[in-house]
């Protein structure tokens, strides 16, 4: 009877629609002693992208020059894309969410189904949650997400004043800030990529490069003769940077940013050794063991619409500098967005 | 007097400058010892700096000639005195390029603005909400992993070593982890 109740609640109302979230909250259990009201909170309409979340190229980490034959990816279906995204969004609920959770007390949980978030929160949790959802179905727009990326030497963003975050309430002061950076002695490098992304959506900024090696010879016997081949493993290292960031409307005119800026780099010169390639015979080959260095600097903060955000992480090894970057977040209208869309 | 004027008569007091420079030069005397000189540089000040650049290259081309002069003594001193006189000529002309440019900008530079224009100030607001703030370096070489993570937020930092199993990639060993509080 709750599920046909259910049902009907979400078929009367008109898909990705404006759509009252109170109306379609389906009580399933009374308030506890503590307060606690588990509700469950349709986000159908929140979930439901064509553009697929990916895994990101793993930096400073060997792997595999050629993909084994049988792991071929296959695009998710409709289903696994809107998992995908209801985890995403229960994250975002649960990363920012006031008052904060306590789980395993309050919690929060995506239905197998991926169009319900099922939480169990008290009676303000609740309400900042009731809102939440209004904002994220109010956002029609994109985000674009602007990084530039400096390369300079140690001490030189201190003396601009800044030690190693700050945020840019303006783009005058962005503007500012760049002209500063760019007309820096030390910067030897420069990246300034960009994209659009939904909201709430992980998007992937990278620039890299694959540095390949030989990571280990296999022995095969081969006929005629029994001969021995020394067959190599290439391997592959993808050094340089990259920028995963989530934007999710908070509030009017507020986002909050989920970025991660990694950094990997393999020492030159790639150290190398000698191995033994047969049992039988004194035939030696030669490996490379290269050393990487990485850095990941992650932050998750709250701030105004159009604004800039400036993280730094100073680069390892022999190389004495720092990485600095600057990301601009702002909404910019989608040239999609149609009636049917919504 | 109109800007056509102007400008002629500074022409003018140039050549007459680097006329009575010449001959200074070419007597062996000190240019600056000469009233009219110490006239037309109150005049035009910046005249001094060229003068200066071209004794600068002046003293060097005479210490290049005196070591010359060790290896080849039987070199005539007329040929030596009109490659000084040579060098002079042609910093005599690079200096009139340099001011000649500079006559051509729109206004003559001041010490302050001879340095790089200044960009424009920036200012920073505080973040509405810090949730996390963390940086990790990690080393890996050969079969381990060493991890230092820093909590930005807390000031707490983790130091964590590994060492991976190179028969079994998908298999890692913790040697060393623990937190270490600053």
């Amino acid at each position: 009877m709750k599920l046909l109740l259910l049902a009907l609640l979400v078929t009367q109302t008109p898909f990705g629609g404006p759509r009252p979230v109170t109306s379609r909250h389906v009580p399933r259990q009374e308030a506890t002693p503590q307060a606690l009201r588990l509700v469950n909170y349709d986000v159908q309409d929140l979930v439901q992208r064509d553009v697929v979340d990916f895994e990101p190229i793993q930096l400073g980490v060997d792997q595999p020059k050629r993909a084994p034959a049988n792991t071929a990816t296959t695009p998710p279906d409709a289903l696994a894309r809107r998992v995908a995204a209801c985890h995403a969004l229960t994250d975002a609920i649960r990363k920012h969410m006031a008052p904060k959770l306590e789980e395993p007390r309050d919690h929060l949980s995506c239905h197998d189904s991926g169009s319900f978030i099922q939480a169990n929160l008290n009676a303000e949790q609740h309400a900042w949650l009731t809102r939440f959802l209004n904002v994220q179905r109010k956002f029609e727009a994109l985000i674009s997400l602007e990084a530039r990326v400096f390369q300079l030497e140690s001490g030189e963003l201190k003396k601009l004043g800044i030690d190693s975050s700050a945020v840019l309430p303006k783009a005058e002061d962005r503007d500012a800030l760049l002209a500063k950076l760019a007309a820096a002695r030390s910067r030897t490098s420069t990246t300034s990529p960009r994209v659009l992304a939904f909201p709430n959506q992980r998007s992937h900024i990278s620039v890299i490069k694959q540095v390949a090696y030989i990571k280990s010879f296999t022995t095969e016997v081969v006929e005629p003769g029994q001969r021995e081949i020394a067959d190599p493993e290439i391997a592959v290292i993808h050094e340089g940077l990259m920028l995963g960031v989530r934007a999710t409307p908070l509030d009017e005119g507020i986002l909050a940013l989920d970025l991660a800026l990694d950094c990997a780099e393999v020492v030159r010169p790639i150290k190398t050794r000698k191995v033994r390639l047969s049992t039988s015979a004194p035939s030696e080959g030669e490996i490379g063991v290269p050393e990487v260095l990485s850095s990941r600097i992650v932050a998750t903060m709250a701030v105004r619409e159009g604004s800039s955000v400036v993280l730094s992480t100073p680069l390892q090894g022999d190389r004495k500098g720092e990485l600095v970057l600057v990301l601009t977040a702002e909404r910019v209208p989608n040239p999609v967005s149609t009636p049917e869309a919504k | 007097m109109t800007s056509h004027d102007d400008s002629n008569h500074n022409e003018w007091s140039r050549n007459e400058f680097w006329e009575r420079v010449n001959a200074a030069f070419d007597a062996r005397r000190d240019p600056l010892e000469d009233a009219r000189v110490q006239q037309l540089l109150e005049r035009e000040p910046e005249l001094l700096e060229e003068l200066a650049a071209l004794q600068l290259m002046l003293d060097t081309t005479r210490d290049a000639a005196r070591r010359g002069a060790g290896l080849r003594t039987a070199e005539p001193a007329r040929r030596r005195a009109s490659a000084v006189v040579g060098w002079a000529a042609l910093a005599a002309g690079f200096a009139a390029i340099v001011v000649a440019a500079r006559w051509n900008a729109p206004e003559p530079r001041s010490p302050e603005s001879a340095q790089a224009p200044a960009a424009p100030e920036f200012r920073t607001e505080p973040v509405l909400a810090l949730l996390e703030f963390r940086a990790t370096f990690t080393r890996r070489h050969e079969n381990e992993v060493h991890t230092v993570t820093h909590d930005l937020l807390s000031g707490a930092q983790r130091v964590t070593a590994e060492r991976v199993l190179t028969a079994q990639p998908d298999e890692w060993i913790a040697i060393a982890s623990g937190p270490k509080q600053h």
